[in-house]
């Protein structure tokens, strides 16, 4: 007699599917910083402006060149060369404030050159070489008064027309 | 007679013997899955920086740098110094394209100079859904913070500063 022997074979396999990963990262971190500068107010005030003064040429004058040089005293500021007579009545501009808090200051004059027109005119004379009268960062004192003087050069050509000539300048003062 | 009966019996039982053949297996293809992710990560661009106000001496105002990439705004007595108009804070996500990201942030109480003034933040905010998804094509994602000062008037000169974190997380 035989015997038969069936094997079973009953075979589960499990769909295992894991989670997203995500389930098991870390979150992550980083830090960033918040600043703020903060400083308090302070202007500047023009004293006077830049003043070439009058200056005396005759007809057949070759030209020549007026100074204005803050460095020196005042009422001595202006120095001519070439054909041309000053009448020593220029200045240098003068600029002034008070700050409330002690703090470093950075004065910006222009670095080129600016023109002027001659009023009721369209002739122009340049206006160069802008020069402070001393170093352009300084520490200035809180509830002083403070100023400093800005000078410059124009170059007078032969044949300038006659009359007055006026131009504008920028000046800042960063802080700090 | 007799003896012819027997052997159509034996036959009978023999076949029913028969099914050697198994039974049908059922068969079940499972599969197994995982899903691999690049690890999150989050690197700071730049800092949120206010640049430098200027404050009144008689009264408080506010400095508010958008989180959405314009320049700063004021209000009362604060003005900006142009020269240094400052930044919104920018950091990097980068992750698994095209998964979603869960982004929270701290908010400092205030900042602080080296003297010990305190500057109160009002409110610092993300430029958009706190929830993101990576760039599809290189998981990135950049994300911008801005926020709100309360100035004093008379508010001490000086740098101040706070520490606030990001945290990024996958959905």
């Amino acid at each position: 007699m035989s015997r038969t022997h069936l094997p079973t074979l009953l075979a589960i396999i499990a769909s295992v599917s894991l989670g997203a990963a995500p389930a098991l990262a870390q979150p992550v971190r980083e830090d960033g910083k918040a600043t703020v500068t903060m400083v308090s107010p302070m202007s500047i005030v023009k004293i006077r402006d830049l003043d070439f003064g009058t200056i005396y040429m005759d007809a057949t004058s070759t030209g020549g060149t007026v100074v204005i040089d803050p460095t020196r005293p005042e009422g001595s500021e202006i120095s001519v060369t070439g054909a041309i007579l000053s009448g020593n009545d220029g200045h240098s501009a003068k600029f002034g404030g008070s700050p409330e808090r002690t703090k470093k200051i950075k004065i910006r004059i222009p670095k080129g050159t600016i023109t002027m027109t001659r009023l009721g005119g369209t002739e122009t004379l340049v206006v160069r070489n802008f020069t402070l009268d001393g170093p352009d960062q300084r520490t200035v004192t809180a509830s002083t008064y403070f100023d400093f003087r800005v000078g410059a050069s124009i170059d007078i050509p032969a044949g300038a027309a006659e009359g007055a000539y006026e131009g504008q300048f920028e000046v800042q003062v960063q802080y700090p | 007679m007799d003896q012819k009966l027997c052997i159509i019996a034996a036959c009978t039982a023999a076949l029913a013997a028969t099914p050697a053949h198994a039974a049908p297996v059922s068969n079940s293809d499972g599969t197994a899955r995982v899903r691999i992710l690049e690890p999150l990560a989050i690197f700071k661009v730049d800092d949120l920086d206010f640049g430098t106000v200027v404050i009144s001496n008689t009264q408080g105002g506010t400095v508010t740098m958008p989180s959405n990439g314009n320049p700063r705004s004021f209000s009362g007595g604060a003005e900006g110094v142009p020269g240094d108009p400052g930044n919104r804070a920018q950091f990097t996500v980068v992750g698994n394209p095209g998964q979603e990201i869960i982004l929270t942030h701290s908010v400092p109480l205030t900042l602080t100079n080296a003297a010990g003034d305190d500057i109160l933040v009002i409110n610092m905010w993300l430029n958009g859904s706190p929830l993101r998804t990576l760039s599809p094509v290189d998981g990135r994602e950049q994300v911008y913070l801005g926020g709100t000062l309360s100035l004093a008037a008379d508010q001490p000169e000086g740098l101040y500063e706070a520490s606030f974190t990001v945290t990024v997380d996958y959905r």
